[in-house]
């Protein structure tokens, strides 16, 4: 929160036209798609589990939309039940390849990330497609508003609630943070680890194919690269958000700041007039921050316990 | 024996029309050029919509003269990564080599060595750009002159009215060619007194982010009323953020490469003209070169560039050779 307001004050000094009404709607979109996702791979991080995949998985159902609708003539509406249904099979096989096969997830979903980028390569021939027509049923994702704000950043208040109702009040929040945080102990207390993760696997696909429905609907066409990358965005934005690493802690108030916060950054050095290439390093810097401040923090708490 | 790139072309079509029609020498030369073996090595992925033109343009040509062509290239831009697979390549002692030089530093030995071993190499898309006597000797070059591609985008808005400030984003950083299209852009407007912005902006993997780029930059830059996009997927951003802060009538867009996604922008006027420099007439002659001089033992003296300016009143045969996957 404290790193969030640093950064929206610092760019409101430095950078002109940081604080009109039109820039604030850029940062939302921005933080809005990855917001969606990394809200998602948190609750994963957090039972103890990575999806590297979740970019090629976004690549893919962005490819189904525009590609069915093409080829097979099937209405937008279809097209997009049918990317979004693509989408949490991909996330079924990944939790059911883990949890019950128990192959590490980073290696299943790293094959994911190369089989679903592969896929999208294949069905496209390499060319990009656009939906042929207007779609009511995709402007209910990606409809703009006011200066230039989209509906995506309403449905990132809604998985927002959504999720971190689900984590803070429910009995499926206590699961997943079980899963992660001590899972032999959470198996003998009878929480469903594998069905916990399952469903996290699930959402985190679910949440790439929501993302991915939001950008056709807004940009209209699709080409294979369409993702690259979001599955470390994604989990940079988990963990500047405070989520460790090693599962078993974490939030997605944090995160949902985090993507904020990145918006932030990412839009006040265009505009501040800064070359692209310091984003990555000022994100690099962040992680390592976040990640030497979370280490601190949790050795202190343990501290804290042992008294 | 050395031609002239306008003899490559003539001498493509009548090898073309030989090998359809089966004449001459090709009933020999058929078990010949089926044992041809011909890599293309590209910077980017082949997957990449602009690559797959190339591959398509390879792909078809060797079908079309019976002879083998692989492409391959690495999962994203890297000039290292092409230095790599380059000398896999030449490993396997091919008939010859087709690959682009964004950057000649990385590929500079393997491409040598290629040639010491006898390899011709042929280069298509992105050719070298030092000065003659550094260049790597490559058999020849069809493609774009990165310096040509930026004057004729400049042209084109040039043709709209005299701009108060022109941009030109770039999206692959470290991707000189790019680079340099910036350069003959802003070569072209400084000789009308144009100031010219060369601004960097998110990959087209993320179009959220690219567009929230470009319009972040157009808020700090209200002067700004002209802008060259060095591709389909930034054009397309670039499109999206003019039209959605009511900015097409005042900002001229002028782009590279024409594919299906612009082609509705391109008619509706909010693009004025578009450079296509034509990917698959290169890869297609890449292949066709490599024959001739492997059967034939032809020479080549110049560089054959295939970009063109084309606007709106060309849609209609473009959309033909669109609907055809040829364009």
């Amino acid at each position: 929160m404290v790193a969030t307001l640093v950064t929206f004050v610092a760019f409101s000094a430095v950078a002109p036209g940081f604080l009109t009404l039109g820039s604030l709607a850029s940062t939302l979109v921005l933080a809005a798609e990855l917001g969606i996702v990394a809200m998602a791979v948190t609750m994963l991080m957090i039972s103890g589990e990575f999806d590297l995949s979740v970019g090629s998985v976004l690549g893919l159902s962005s490819m189904l939309i525009p590609y069915t609708m093409v080829t097979y003539g099937w209405p937008a509406g279809v097209a997009i039940v049918f990317a979004m249904g693509a989408a949490l099979l991909i996330g079924l096989a990944n939790g059911l390849i883990v949890t019950k096969i128990g192959i590490p997830s980073f290696i299943v979903t790293l094959g994911g990330l190369l089989l679903w980028r592969g896929m999208s390569a294949v069905i496209s021939e390499g060319q990009t497609f656009s939906v042929p027509y207007e779609s009511s049923a995709l402007a209910v994702f990606s409809q703009r508003f006011g200066e230039g704000f989209s509906v995506s950043a309403i449905w990132f208040a809604a998985v927002l609630l959504l999720l971190a109702f689900m984590l803070g009040r429910t009995m499926f929040g206590n699961w997943v943070f079980a899963s992660g945080g001590n899972e032999p102990a959470a198996r003998n207390m009878g929480v469903p680890v594998d069905r916990t993760r399952i469903m996290l696997f699930m959402c985190t696909a679910g949440a790439a194919a929501l993302v991915a429905v939001i950008q056709v609907g807004r940009f209209t066409s699709v080409d294979p690269q369409r993702g690259a990358n979001l599955e470390l965005e994604a989990i940079t934005a988990a963990v500047v958000g405070g989520t460790l690493l090693t599962g078993g802690y974490g939030s997605v108030i944090g995160t949902a700041l985090a993507c904020l916060m990145l918006g932030m950054i990412r839009n006040g050095l265009v505009l501040a007039g800064v070359a692209d290439y310091w984003y990555a390093a000022t994100i690099g810097l962040l992680v390592v921050g976040a990640v030497v401040i979370n280490h601190y923090v949790s050795r202190a708490a343990r501290a804290h316990g042992s008294d | 024996m050395r031609m002239s790139g306008a003899g490559v072309v003539a001498a493509a079509i009548a090898v073309l029309m030989l090998a359809a029609t089966g004449c001459g020498s090709e009933e020999n030369a058929g078990a010949e050029s089926s044992d041809l073996e011909f890599v293309a090595v590209f910077h980017n992925p082949p997957a990449q919509p602009y690559m797959a033109q190339l591959r398509r343009g390879i792909e078809d040509a060797a079908e079309k003269l019976g002879v083998n062509a692989r492409v391959t290239g690495p999962e994203k831009f890297s000039p290292a990564k092409q230095a790599d697979l380059l000398t896999s390549a030449i490993a396997g002692k091919p008939d010859g080599i087709i690959t682009s030089i964004p950057d000649p530093r990385p590929v500079d030995g393997p491409l040598r060595r290629a040639i010491d071993e006898g390899i011709p190499v042929f280069v298509l898309d992105a050719r070298d750009e030092r000065p003659l006597d550094e260049r790597i000797p490559y058999y020849d070059f069809v493609g774009v002159s990165v310096a040509l591609e930026g004057e004729l985008g400049a042209e084109a808005l040039l043709k709209e009215g005299k701009p108060k400030l022109a941009v030109c984003p770039v999206s692959e950083a470290g991707n000189i060619s790019l680079e340099k299209t910036c350069d003959g852009f802003e070569a072209r407007m400084k000789k009308e007194g144009v100031p010219v912005d060369t601004i960097q902006i998110s990959l087209g993997q993320n179009p959220s982010q690219q567009a929230a780029d470009i319009r972040s930059y157009l808020n700090g830059h209200p002067d700004a009323d002209a802008i060259f996009t060095l591709g389909p997927i930034d054009a397309l951003s670039v499109n999206k953020v003019l039209e959605e802060e009511g900015l097409l009538d005042r900002v001229k867009h002028s782009t590279v490469v024409l594919d299906k996604t612009i082609v509705k922008p391109f008619r509706d006027g909010e693009i004025v003209g578009v450079v296509e420099p034509q990917p698959y007439f290169q890869g297609f002659m890449s292949v066709v070169g490599l024959y001739l001089k492997n059967r034939y033992g032809f020479e080549f003296a110049h560089d054959v560039f295939t970009d063109v300016l084309v606007d709106a009143s060309d849609l209609d045969r473009l959309s033909k050779q669109l609907d055809q996957g040829i364009r």
